[in-house]
């Protein structure tokens, strides 16, 4: 110790220069001030001029000392001053950063703190940019400092071991993306950050322990010096990358069973679930996988694919298309496909465009269409070839188009009304056009008006029909009503005195709903045309919805609370549409809500079953077969 | 006991070797001269000696201990002065004095600035500043100052005039008189450690090729003139006037009885630089 504050005291006492300079930039800004057109808001303008005198100097003196404070001594070989003492190498090393730590905080101090404590009661917001302007600087300095150290280190050498050290920066800069990647993908953030931080604080560290390696290993010798740091360092870059490497690779490990609270999105048809969300001890770390749930087989797929981006199944179940985000094309994305049964490989369409795009599958899964920007297009799914494409003569953003294959050669879209910003009612249409691949022409079939503040509306399994379901409407009969899907023309208004959980239109014509009523949840059954066919009371709920339909049995899912803060569990009722009854109740099993966020296809289609992908009460994934009520574990 | 033991030191750079397989002692008490010309290998092997530079093969002990190892502790009882004077040009010589009175254990002072003031230097004089022979006087007194065992002086006379010379090698000479100092030394000055030195070691392009007492080697060694060719086996031969010259390196009172009634006419003994050129190559000139 005796030695290192020796050492110290030595380099600041020749240093001492750095503090003269800082006191007379502490004293600039208030000379500053003097200056006519700087009076009027001066003590703001203390503070900006402290803050870039600040950043600068500051920053100067870093680069600076950092560069020297071995290095010069080094290449003008006066380091053997120091070993012709009985000075150890660690005391050399330590004594020259802690000198060089203390000039850098100590000329920070002197710059800031008059021109903090002057700006302090005046602005807050100004000291606010001060005190984390200082903390930034407090951190990279140190950073700065041993970086530039090394990058001297290197240079004076003059060896041709340089080229070596370019290559391993070359390797561990594009190690380093690859590792962190799959964080990236998963827009793990806070992860990121975590991870990044750790990283960057074992570098620093590893740049600390390179010093004191190199100095006691090659001493006075400048060529020496450089193998030293440059074997120490890049081996400690190694080992901190190899562990970051297993960090992730134990983050991206996760199975569809290790998933927690995830969020699964069904195909109409067919065992594949897209399942996605978050996983226990990995923070913000969400992974994605399409799921067989018969046979457990999955595959990945980048989170950051389906976070907020399309995703659709074909309605066979049988195909499956997403936008994949680009790396470094300004939230571009490119459509990827890929065929579910039999299952291929994925294949990327080449087709580029806005993340935030409509794309639909064929109910074969044939083909591809998707729309945004103001255009529409085609495309065979299994090779990404254009069929064809239309402009969309609409001011409308990509959120408010939906569309969907009435056939393989015609697509339907339409184009719903923003989301009001004002409370009261206006005025609310729906264009609906249909595009025919084969003639590639576009043409308007119709549309739908009503007045009130929200609409929204779905389409029937077959594309015939719409059910329209509208916020706050100026005419009561617009509450909830029946339309054509290809006209917009009015066919049936359905009763308005209870509030549609949701609306699934059944492939017999009818209409299933959950329906919420004094806080009991009742399922009713409509005709076409509005009659009320069935009211069954499934008990005391928060919430309900319809979550599948196979046979005659249909499956709705509650949501149970004692209190409406408090939650109690969920359960799945079984109800035999033949005998309108309930079958069973499955107690603590949630199927999914086949509802993705960014569906673009407006038909409701209630996946087939009879095995539903469902989540437990511990928001695991489990399959439950709605024949028998079993509730089995996802097999991988 | 050995103050300096070095063995088989080897000292390459990439594939140049340095210094090959090197071995000396130096004697407690005694006061070894390491000969050679530039780039012999003499500044590479003190810095092995002095602890600063890892030799690739062999080993060097100071006071019976690693150097490279132990170099913190061994450099409390070894005073060094460095071929190219190495402190800091912007430190005072009373900087420097304070500095070294921080880091060594034991440290007199009043000795420093007793020496300065012999040299004529003034402690508020920047070392930068200094002719390269106040330098060296400079580090000579910090050397000494903290009671060192054992000195170690790289080329300490390199640069510096005759009167330079004589008092940094009378300061040790001094010294070696009042406390029984070890002291190596490489060194040109070959006139100036031919007073002081015990044992002589000359190094030849990186080879060790006379280790030696020096009152036994300037013994052995006679500078023969003949009137004629040269009747006895010599190290060296060359014409001499109308006869021969020769260097003996095994001279003794054998020979000496030899040589009588043949054609010497001049038997004379040689100074330690006469014996460097004929070891240390003439060819190329003298040791500088």
């Amino acid at each position: 110790m005796r030695h290192v504050l020796a050492i110290i005291r030595r380099d600041l006492e020749e240093k001492r220069f750095i503090f003269a300079t800082a006191l007379v930039f502490a004293v600039l800004p208030f000379v500053a001030i003097a200056i006519p057109g700087f009076r009027a808001d001066a003590r703001s303008s203390v503070a900006t001029a402290a803050n870039i005198i600040a950043v600068n100097f500051v920053l100067a003196v870093a680069i600076g000392l950092g560069a020297t404070m071995i290095g010069s001594d080094l290449s003008a070989g006066r380091l053997s001053f120091y070993f012709s003492k009985p000075i150890s190498s660690r005391a050399l090393w330590y004594g020259k950063l802690l000198s060089a730590l203390l000039m850098i905080y100590g000329s920070l101090a002197i710059v800031a703190i008059p021109a903090s404590i002057y700006a302090i009661n005046v602005r807050g917001g100004e000291w606010v940019e001060n005190r984390v302007l200082i903390a930034a600087l407090v951190i990279i300095e140190p950073a700065l400092l041993l970086v530039t150290h090394a990058i001297s280190t290197m240079l004076r050498a003059r060896s041709a071991i340089l080229i070596a050290d370019a290559a391993a920066i070359t390797v561990a800069i594009g190690a380093g993306w690859l590792i962190a990647r799959p964080l990236v993908d998963a827009l793990a953030v806070r992860l990121l950050l975590v991870a990044g931080v750790s990283v960057a604080v074992a570098l620093l560290i590893s740049l600390v322990l390179a010093g004191s390696w190199q100095i006691g290993r090659a001493r006075s010798d400048r060529r020496a010096n450089h193998v030293e740091l440059s074997k120490f360092l890049w081996s400690a870059v190694g080992a901190i990358l190899l562990m970051a490497a297993i960090f992730v690779g134990w983050v991206v490990s996760v199975r569809p069973a290790d998933l927690k609270e995830a969020s699964l999105y069904g195909a109409p048809e067919g065992p594949w679930v897209l399942a996605g969300g978050r996983v226990p001890h990995r923070m913000d770390y969400r992974a994605a996988f399409l799921v067989n749930s018969t046979s457990g087989r999955f595959f990945r797929i980048p989170w950051r694919d389906v976070d907020f981006n399309a995703f659709t199944f074909s309605r066979r179940g049988n195909a499956v298309a997403w936008t994949h985000v680009l790396e470094g094309r300004d939230r571009r994305g490119e459509i990827w496909t890929n065929r579910l049964d039999p299952l291929g490989s994925v294949l990327k369409t080449g087709i580029v465009a806005s993340p935030w795009q409509q794309i639909v599958l064929s109910d074969d899964g044939a083909r591809l269409a998707y729309a945004g920007a103001g255009l529409l297009g085609v495309a065979d799914a299994a090779t990404g070839r254009s069929l064809g494409s239309a402009r969309l003569d609409i001011d409308a953003s990509p959120s408010d188009v939906s569309l969907f294959f009435v056939n393989p050669d015609v697509i339907r879209v339409y184009v719903a009304p923003p989301p009001a910003s004002e409370k009261g009612p206006r005025d609310l249409i729906v264009r609906m056009w249909e595009f025919d691949v084969r003639q590639r022409s576009i043409r308007k079939t119709g549309e739908l008006r009503v007045a009130g503040r929200f609409l929204s509306f779905g389409a029937t399994p077959d594309g015939s029909r719409l059910i329209v379901r509208t916020a706050s409407p100026a005419n009561p009969q617009d509450t909830a009503f029946v339309a054509d899907a290809r006209t917009g023309a009015r066919i049936a208004t359905l009763p308005t005195d209870v509030a549609l959980q949701r609306a699934a239109p059944l492939p017999d014509g009818t209409i299933a709903a959950a329906v919420m009523r004094e806080r009991r949840v009742h399922f009713r059954r409509f005709a076409s045309n509005g009659e009320l066919l069935a009211d069954i009371d499934l008990g005391p709920a928060a919430w309900a919805y319809i979550a599948g339909l196979h046979g005659s049995r249909l499956l709705v899912v509650i949501e149970e609370r004692e209190h409406a803060d408090r939650w109690t569990g969920w359960k799945s009722v079984v109800v035999d549409l033949a005998h309108n009854g309930v079958e069973r109740a499955v107690p603590d099993v949630r199927p999914a809500k086949r509802e993705h966020p960014y569906e673009d296809d407006p038909r409701v289609m209630l996946p087939a079953g009879p095995i539903f992908a469902a989540l437990d009460n511990r928001g695991r994934i489990v399959c439950l077969d709605i024949r028998t009520g079993a509730v089995t574990p996802l097999e991988e | 006991m050995s103050v300096v033991d070095v063995r088989d030191v080897t000292i390459s750079y990439g594939r140049n070797i340095a210094v090959d397989k090197v071995t000396f002692k130096v004697e407690q008490g005694s006061v070894y001269a390491l000969l050679g010309r530039n780039g012999a290998g003499k500044s590479s092997l003190v810095r092995c000696i002095v602890g600063q530079q890892k030799p690739a093969g062999g080993s060097v002990a100071l006071f019976e201990r690693d150097a490279w190892k132990h170099r913190t502790p061994l450099m409390e009882r070894t005073g060094v002065v460095a071929e190219d004077a190495d402190a800091p040009p912007e430190m005072t010589a009373g900087q420097i004095e304070r500095f070294c009175s921080r880091v060594y254990a034991r440290w007199d002072s009043a000795a420093v600035y007793e020496r300065l003031k012999r040299f004529g230097i003034d402690p508020k004089s920047k070392f930068g500043t200094l002719s390269k022979g106040q330098r060296k006087q400079v580090s000579l007194a910090m050397a000494l100052a903290s009671s060192p065992e054992l000195v170690i002086l790289d080329d300490p006379t390199l640069g510096l005039d005759v009167v330079a010379r004589r008092s940094l090698f009378e300061e040790v000479v001094g010294e070696l008189a009042d406390r029984g100092l070890t002291v190596l030394v490489t060194t040109h000055d070959l006139a100036g450690v031919e007073t002081i030195a015990d044992r002589i070691g000359i190094l030849s392009e990186g080879r060790l090729v006379l280790d030696e007492d020096l009152e036994a080697l300037k013994s052995r060694f006679r500078r023969v003139r003949m009137t004629g060719p040269a009747s006895i086996e010599a190290a060296k031969v060359r014409a001499w006037g109308g006869g021969t010259e020769a260097i003996v390196t095994n001279y003794d009172a054998f020979l000496q009885e030899r040589l009588h009634g043949t054609n010497v006419v001049e038997v004379t003994a040689m100074s330690l630089e006469e014996i460097f050129i004929a070891v240390g190559g003439e060819e190329k000139g003298t040791a500088s």
